[in-house]
């Protein structure tokens, strides 16, 4: 889904904008009238497109949870957290996990693939919120079962917001990594880890008021990441993701390993980066 | 249609050929002559005409009758309301009468309007309406009312829209007198402090009919008139005139990008807050400024001064030396919450040298005037706890979502908004400190 050309695509994404704008007006008709919320129309559009007009959705209880600010504070920066409810067994895991903003003009925000090597499928990320919304995520599990949580939330304009405060720094900065580890890390242990990137992701739903041309977008399409040999994460990604893309997920460290990432953009930039984790002394 | 048409159009001379009669007869038939022409060749004249598609050359017919049907409008401006009303009246009266509309603009310019009028009465307009504002002293008056007294000696027409002090037709507006009732309307109703923001041209010193646009001088003098009769003269400040001033406007040099990155989210929630926003439309400054420039408004200095990214990317001010004033912009937030779009520690590091001593008064983006040192130390205070607050948060590795709810209800200095913004100025402090 995610390497239909981008072209295309964008074309598509931009007349989607336009649309966009009519329906905010709407949406800002009906919130005047106080009857505010979002219809299913554009999920139905998203799902056909996904997974085919048949494909049917499990509760997402007792599998996956997702947390979402009812109102985001900032629309551009959305805190999104999926918490896993199944460990990862080499029976039965969380293969892939998509995230979904059902009214951005790009509403899918990526794909993370797990592996039993993360112990946990669980993720914290930041996206871009363009209009009151659904938000959507769903989990993919080793036998192919979709499961469904959706939460909705209030934000509006994420999307055309200011992708950086500061546009020299943010480019001056492009490709800058963080990892991090957090709390103590032990051998084959559940172990958390951030891992940022710095990039502005320009979403070209800009356009520059003098020239009338809207401002190309520029975003991370792929990030992966190993731990030692084994992949330990890998999101395909698009705009509505956040500035920086920010992720915390889990690992289970099997010794003192390197922590290699590899960061793809839309103009087929390639930023690489390796750390060597550190081990708390196994109890 | 043939080549032939476009390559030269046909003449009498072919009809006449074509229908095989006279060119007088072609001719009576043709051009509507009061002489008898047989039906059967009137029938083949105009079969032929028809046939070679000919139509009458008017520019020849009007050299022959001296006249045409054309009207002429001139205007001083197109794109103006006003003259576009007017034009629609005057193309539907002439509609009416089996006239047609030539229409031009003087923009402004009564040096045109002469030359407007005699290349008209070249074209042999049958009538020219003068639409366009009169001024006054008008350096070229003279000239236009000969031009317009030969055109009328020759059969032509001429009319004014609007009061004329030059004898020909016209079609007077009381602006004097609408503005004087509009005056006398509002003192009535209890207006006493009133302002005049009057059109290009006016003289705001001598609130009077006096130079420039006679229209909006009339009304000028009309409504100064109705407060002045009725005991409340409007002061001569307070008539502003900003038309003919060369309009500059002074931004930031990230101010054309900031724009273009919010302004179609700005558009949106303009819109939500009210549908009448709707369609408002973002203008970019016509000069930028990098570091500072001096503006001269005559012997009253102004210093622009652009800061590095603080509360946003494209924070400004401008410093009177005169009074000792400094316009802070956003950079002083006054009693409401300050509002982070740029950079926690840019902003505090401006604000070490935002008010140097020769700065006596602050006027603030938000909040009263004062002299600004403690509306300074106040703001620094609160974004000093927002830094330290978040820097340790980060330290202990919490993530957004727990940060905001160590922090997100504290509102120890009373700040107004407090609930609407403090929690998005920590998002941002968070973003921009986790990369230190």
């Amino acid at each position: 889904m995610m390497n239909r050309t981008a072209t295309s695509r964008l074309t598509l994404e931009r007349r989607r904008v336009f649309l966009a704008a009519v329906w905010l007006l709407a949406a800002a008709l009906i919130a005047c009238a106080g009857t505010a919320r979002a219809g299913n129309s554009a999920w139905d559009d998203i799902r056909s497109d996904l997974y085919g007009p048949d494909q049917t959705f499990q509760a997402a209880a007792g599998v996956i949870e997702l947390e979402a600010p009812y109102r985001a504070l900032d629309a551009s920066t959305v805190p999104i957290t999926v918490t896993a409810k199944i460990p990862q067994s080499a029976e039965r895991y969380i293969r892939s996990l998509t995230l979904i903003v059902d009214e951005n003009p790009a509403p899918i925000v990526g794909t993370f693939h797990f592996s039993p090597a993360n112990g946990i499928a669980s993720i914290s990320t930041r996206v871009r919120v363009n209009a009151y919304t659904n938000i959507r995520a769903i989990a993919e599990t080793n036998d192919g079962t979709l499961y469904m949580a959706a939460e909705y939330v209030k934000a509006s304009g994420g999307c055309s917001a200011p992708a950086s405060s500061d546009q020299e720094l943010a480019m001056a900065r492009m490709g800058k990594m963080k990892l991090r580890q957090l709390g103590d890390w032990r051998p084959n242990e559940l172990s958390e880890v951030q891992f940022q990137v710095s990039h502005p992701n320009y979403s070209g739903f800009q356009q520059d008021q003098v020239s009338q041309l809207w401002i190309p977008a520029h975003y991370v399409r792929s990030i992966e990441l190993s731990l030692g040999e084994r992949e330990i994460l890998r999101f395909d990604g698009d705009i509505s993701i956040s500035e920086n893309p920010t992720f915390r997920f889990f690992v289970k460290p099997q010794g003192s390993e390197m922590l290699h990432a590899k960061v793809v953009d839309s103009e087929d930039e390639v930023f690489e980066q390796t750390w060597p984790v550190q081990l708390e002394p196994s109890s | 249609m043939t080549n032939r048409e476009w390559t030269s159009p046909v003449t009498l001379h072919d009809v006449a050929r074509e229908a095989g009669v006279s060119l007088a007869t072609a001719s009576r038939t043709l051009n509507g002559s009061e002489r008898n022409v047989k039906e059967s060749n009137r029938q083949l004249v105009l079969a032929a005409a028809e046939r070679l598609g000919y139509t009458a050359n008017t520019s020849a017919q009007a050299v022959a009758r001296g006249t045409t049907t054309t009207v002429a409008l001139l205007v001083g401006d197109i794109a103006d309301p006003y003259f576009s009303s007017i034009a629609a009246g005057v193309v539907d009266a002439a509609a009416e009468n089996g006239l047609i509309v030539t229409m031009a603009q003087t923009s402004r310019d009564t040096a045109r309007e002469v030359e407007l009028v005699r290349a008209m009465r070249g074209q042999r307009a049958r009538a020219i309406v003068l639409a366009a504002s009169r001024r006054t002293p008008d350096p070229h008056s003279q000239a236009l009312h000969a031009e317009l007294a030969a055109y009328e000696a020759a059969g032509g027409r001429a009319v004014f829209i609007t009061a004329t002090d030059a004898p020909f037709r016209a079609v007077p507006l009381d602006n004097h007198g609408g503005a004087r009732d509009l005056g006398n309307r509002l003192h009535g109703l209890g207006y006493r402090n009133v302002a005049v923001l009057a059109g290009p041209g006016t003289n705001p010193a001598s609130v009077a009919a006096s130079d420039g646009l006679r229209t909006s001088g009339d009304r000028l003098a009309g409504f100064a008139e109705a407060f002045a009769t009725a005991g409340s003269p409007i002061p001569a400040e307070r008539v502003i005139t900003f038309a003919d001033l060369p309009l500059r406007s002074i931004g930031h040099k990230n101010l054309p990008r900031a724009l273009a990155e919010r302004g179609p989210f700005y558009s949106d929630l303009l819109s939500d807050i009210c549908p009448d926003f709707a369609g408002t439309v973002v203008t970019p400054p016509s000069e930028t400024v990098a570091d500072r420039l001096q503006v001269d408004l005559g012997k009253r200095p102004l210093r622009v001064k652009a800061w590095p990214t603080a509360h946003t990317n494209n924070d400004l001010t401008v410093f009177d030396e005169k009074t000792g004033t400094l316009w802070t912009g956003d950079l002083i937030f006054a009693e409401r919450l300050p509002t982070l779009d740029g950079s926690i520690l840019g902003w505090l590091k401006v604000l070490d040298e935002l008010l140097p001593e020769e700065v006596l008064r602050i006027v603030p983006g938000h909040g009263p005037v004062s002299d600004g040192r403690a509306a300074l130390a106040n703001e620094r205070r609160y974004l000093e706890g927002l830094r330290d607050g978040v820097r340790q948060a980060i330290a202990e590795g919490l993530d957004i979502p727990a940060t905001l709810e160590r922090f997100g209800s504290d509102n120890p200095q009373d700040w107004q908004v407090f609930e609407h913004n403090h929690g998005r100025n920590i998002v941002s402090a968070y973003t921009e400190l986790e990369w230190e």
